[in-house]
């Protein structure tokens, strides 16, 4: 996997976010949920499997996402993650949370 | 709410935690051949895209783990299945934990019999509510020390303040019920005793200032003596106890393990002042004499210092204001200062001087048991260490397999922790039974204090032990790990270089056992030495079958002088009457074993030493020297007892060898004159030397003997009498007839029963033969532990170097430099610790120097038996791993290589 400059860290506890984000549309396995995001950022953020797991655990423990085996495309047996309600509810504060504070950032940024 | 529910999910994740493991598994498997599969796409090979894969996803094992944590907190985690590795890692090698758990229990058993012993004698609370607060008056005298007693003029008006204080004057007294004499100890108290004191019944009442003003015979019995002179009569109450002939009813028992305020704490009865008083037991002929103890309770906010300041100002302004004018022994009240000491730990008792007897050595033997349990660490840690390094190959593939080093040191201090609560648990089995074995023993007067059972202060000190040691021993095998890199215990030549270099952290830690071995031993050699010192000390009597008969003259008929030359003459009649008696005497002290110990002043006019001396003496009977084998060096015996009134003019007296070195270094002494008087009187008794005898010791065995005279008997009033008789043949078959005999010549005497004046001297010297013994003991231990120390050590080197044996043996060695060549390394090992040792030998001998008698503190023959003891054990060890050696087939192990 080229790797080109080494990727941006990611903002503390942006990763769920961005974990839950991925699975608005539609349920998803971990790997699938990596590509994802590396498409859609464009190879910005890679996100290692030794953060994504842990990530996927917590949002379990927390009752964000529910997992099931399923078949991939590929005919695989893998696992599936699917957003619960209790996983949109806070998808949506966070998303929240996170628009004013990056705002907040750029304010800063720009005015301080 | 969202939290109970993340614990309930944890639980679910808890209870399929195995299936949920495998989820992780597969799913990272999953995810890797997707990496693998898209990186084939980019135009790797199958193969070199599984392997980019694996690398790019990096510590598979860590991963899980970490996703693992997220659900289960990682420490309990890993506690609970480390506890589980380590106790399977104990259970598979059993012999090791058997050798490692016993070293501790004997380490942690002895500290925690030493340790109750130290907590019953120097540190134990009385057992009263809140014994803290407790307080106690003493009169200090200044160069004269201390004098803890008061007159009832001084209580009075100390009591008169705010704090809350009681008086208790304590006697023996011939205590009867049922026809059964014994003699005990009585507590004469007042109404405000049991309520300052804290102590209720367990059956019946306590005395209540009613008591005070009623007068009424009544009393209150200790636990202790319901339970053994009463026989847990359960109809105790109501019962009548007669107290030096005057009867009591008995109408309460006090709470089991309250026996008196005094330590240690060996009181039977109490009964009201004021009945005895009115009843003649306590003889106050006038409100001044000092006969009581005074003890209070200061506040629970109030400091030693304020209850101090409170009293002093009391007894400060009564002083001032002359309404005390006490004397105590020639010492006003106006010039004595008032002392408040902290009575917590009980009032000492003068007479048994427990705590200062038994403190010095019994810290010494703490010292002791303290390095006999650095020993026995030390001993675990080499075994530890001799597993571990069995494992370093085993721990290098858990390290190489994912295993953070934190986890497998915390799996290595749960063995530590294991071992060192089986240890604490098998030692305090041990100490328990150690404890009961010791309060059965006799050991005299040490005897009645051992708490039998082990307190929860005991506990808790084991249990800290046990930690602590765990920690000690545990901490080199884990710092073993956490050096430890990866490649090197792999690969075979590392491995050998790893043994070599962890043989020497062994032979260290067993070299260093060597020496507090011989610290240890070389220490009990120098108190048995001292046992047997004393032992044979030239008493200058001889105490085999020699018959004793105490009677106590205080508070009877003859208490005053003119009473005793009858009581000497109708005594002595008796007693010689009894068929087999061949000699009998009274005398006011026998050496070492009883009496009381009285001097004067003593002058001899136109000396060159004019200044007075006090002196030694003893009141005896004619025939006195003759009936202890004291043997006459000149003249003759002192005269038979005639009734004398006061203080004699002149007298004739016998002098011991040592008084004559004293005062009469020149010339014949007999007929020679000296002046002895007592500190106060002005009148001087002018004295003539008839007769000279041989030294005796006086009250110690140390001690050489005192310059002593002799005076006739009928001379003095002494508190009490002892007859010596010597029997024609065994004591023991007359001692009662004896005893009975002074008994019967003299009605309304207080008579103790017959005793042999050898077991008196035997124990005279019970500390001497506790410590000796203890210390033998631990000494023994201590060789034991070396012994399979060494052993394990030596059978490790000799597996370690097998190829190396193997080679020599296969180019020509003969059995015997193969065996050299194993006792040698081992007698090296010896060798370091013994020259390690002999610094540590010298000091301990120092800390013991004051226990010691007729032995140097460095005592080169204790050093050389002890270290000769080290050598032989060392040789003993050795002797297996020796037949290991030699069974070695060259073969075998050239081919092992």
């Amino acid at each position: 996997m080229p790797r080109a400059a080494k990727p941006p860290e990611l903002l503390p506890g942006t990763l769920d976010l961005l974990v839950l984000r991925a699975l608005q549309s539609g349920s998803m396995h971990g790997y699938g949920i990596a590509e994802r995001l590396r498409q859609v950022s464009k190879d910005v953020l890679q996100v290692g499997e030794s953060s994504l797991y842990p990530a996927l655990q917590r949002l379990l423990l927390d009752g964000y996402v529910r997992a099931e085996w399923g078949v991939s495309d590929n005919n695989r047996r893998a696992r599936y993650y699917t957003l619960t309600a209790a996983g949109r509810k806070q998808l949506a504060a966070e998303h929240e949370a996170f628009e004013r504070m990056i705002g907040a950032i750029h304010a800063v940024l720009r005015f301080a | 709410m969202t939290s109970l529910m993340r614990w309930l999910r944890r639980l679910v994740y808890w209870m399929h935690s195995r299936s949920r493991t495998d989820d992780l598994r597969e799913e990272l498997e999953f995810h890797q051949a997707r990496v693998a599969e898209e990186l084939g796409r980019r135009g790797l090979s199958a193969a070199d895209a599984h392997v980019a894969a694996r690398r790019a996803m990096g510590n598979e094992t860590y991963m899980r783990e970490e996703a693992r944590s997220v659900w289960v907190p990682p420490p309990l985690e890993a506690v609970v299945q480390d506890w589980r590795y380590a106790w399977r890692g104990l259970r598979r090698s059993p012999g090791l934990t058997v050798v490692a758990v016993a070293s501790l229990a004997l380490g942690i058993g002895a500290n925690a019999a030493i340790f109750s012993l130290i907590h019953s004698v120097l540190l134990a609370r009385l057992p009263i509510p809140a014994a803290t607060e407790l307080i106690a008056a003493q009169r200090d005298l200044g160069a004269r020390g201390v004098d803890d007693r008061f007159s009832l003029d001084e209580y009075r008006a100390l009591a008169s303040g705010p704090l809350h204080l009681t008086m208790v004057s304590s006697a023996s007294a011939v205590l009867e019920t049922d026809g059964v004499s014994a003699s005990g100890w009585l507590d004469i108290v007042d109404g405000s005793y049991f309520n300052v004191v804290g102590v209720r019944a367990a059956r019946g009442r306590v005395l209540s200032p009613r008591d005070d003003s009623t007068a009424a015979p009544v009393a209150v019995i200790t636990d202790r003596f319901w339970r053994g002179y009463l026989n847990t009569d359960s109809a105790a109450l109501g019962r009548v106890l007669t107290i030096d002939g005057h009867a009591f009813t008995i109408v309460g028992i006090t709470t089991p393990g309250f026996a008196g305020l005094h330590f240690p704490a060996l009181d039977d009865v109490m009964i009201p002042f004021r009945s005895a008083t009115a009843l003649g037991i306590v003889r106050a002929t006038n409100t001044q004499a000092p006969i009581l103890t005074i003890v209070g309770r200061r506040g629970a906010h109030e400091s030693m210092d304020d209850a101090r300041n409170t009293l002093r100002v009391i007894w400060n302004h009564c002083c001032a204001a002359g309404q005390l004018v006490a004397a105590s022994r020639g010492q006003s009240a106006e010039r004595s200062t008032l002392a408040i000491e902290d009575a917590s730990r009980g009032i000492p008792e003068i007479k048994i001087d427990l705590r200062g007897r038994y403190g010095r050595i019994l810290l010494a033997l703490m010292a002791g048991v303290a390095i006999l349990l650095l020993a026995a660490c030390a001993n675990v840690a080499s075994l530890l260490l001799a597993r571990g390094s069995a494992r370093v190959g085993e721990l290098a593939v858990r390290l190489a397999l994912g295993a953070s080093r934190r986890r497998l040191v915390m799996h290595l201090a749960m063995e530590s922790v294991q071992l060192s609560m089986l240890g604490a648990i098998a030692g305090v089995a041990l100490a328990r039974w150690a404890t009961g074995v010791l309060a059965r023993a006799n050991i005299g007067d040490l005897g009645g204090v051992i708490a039998p059972t082990l307190g929860s202060s005991v506990l808790a000190f084991a249990i800290v032990v046990s930690l602590v040691s765990g920690l000690i021993f545990g901490v080199l095998p884990a710092m073993r790990v956490l050096r430890s890199d990866l490649v090197t215990p792999l690969s075979q030549s590392g491995r050998r270089a790893a043994r070599a270099q962890r043989g020497l952290l062994d032979r260290g830690l067993i070299a260093l056992q060597m020496a507090l071995a011989l610290l240890l031993v070389s220490g009990a050699m120098l108190l048995v030495e001292t046992l047997r010192n004393l032992k044979d000390a030239d008493l200058g009597f001889d105490p085999t079958q020699r018959i004793l008969v105490t009677s106590e003259t205080r508070h009877t008929a003859y208490e005053h002088q003119g009473m005793t030359a009858r009581l000497a003459n109708d005594v002595l009649a008796r007693v010689r009457a009894v068929p087999g008696v061949k000699d009998a005497a009274l005398a006011s002290l026998i050496p070492i074993s009883g009496g009381r110990s009285s001097y004067d002043n003593v002058t001899v006019r136109g000396a060159a030493t004019s200044s007075e001396v006090e002196t030694n003496f003893i009141g005896v009977t004619p025939g006195f020297f003759a009936a202890l084998g004291i043997r006459f060096r000149a003249g003759h015996d002192v005269p038979a007892p005639r009734a004398s009134f006061g203080v004699p003019r002149s007298r004739d007296v016998v002098v011991n060898e040592a008084f004559v070195k004293r005062f009469f270094p020149v010339g014949n002494p007999i007929g020679r004159l000296f002046e002895d008087s007592d500190e106060g009187d002005s009148l001087a008794t002018q004295d003539r030397i008839v007769g000279v005898v041989a030294d005796t010791k006086y009250t110690s065995l140390r001690a050489p003997a005192p310059a002593t005279y002799y005076v006739p008997i009928a001379d003095g009033d002494w508190p009490y009498l002892i007859l010596v008789a010597r029997p024609a043949g065994r004591a023991d078959a007359v001692a009662r007839t004896v005893a009975r005999a002074v008994a019967d010549a003299v009605p309304g005497l207080r008579v103790g029963g017959a005793d042999l004046l050898s077991v008196s001297i035997d124990d005279a010297l019970i500390r001497e033969r506790i410590s000796a013994a203890l210390a033998t003991l631990f000494g023994a231990v201590a060789l034991a532990l070396v012994a399979v120390g060494l052993y394990g050590v030596m059978l490790y080197q000799v597996t370690a170097r097998t190829p190396e044996l193997g080679i020599r043996m296969a180019l020509g060695a003969n059995a015997r430099s193969i065996v050299g060549l194993v006792i040698r390394q081992s007698l090296s090992i010896v060798g370091v610790g013994v020259l390690a040792g002999f610094p540590l030998a010298l000091l301990a001998g120092r800390a013991v120097s004051s226990q010691l008698y007729g032995v140097a503190p460095y005592s080169p023959s204790a050093l050389a038996i002890a270290a000769g003891a080290l050598v032989v054990v060392a040789i003993v060890a050795t002797l297996v791993p020796v037949r290991r050696a030699l069974r070695i087939d060259p073969l075998v192990a050239l081919r092992a290589e």
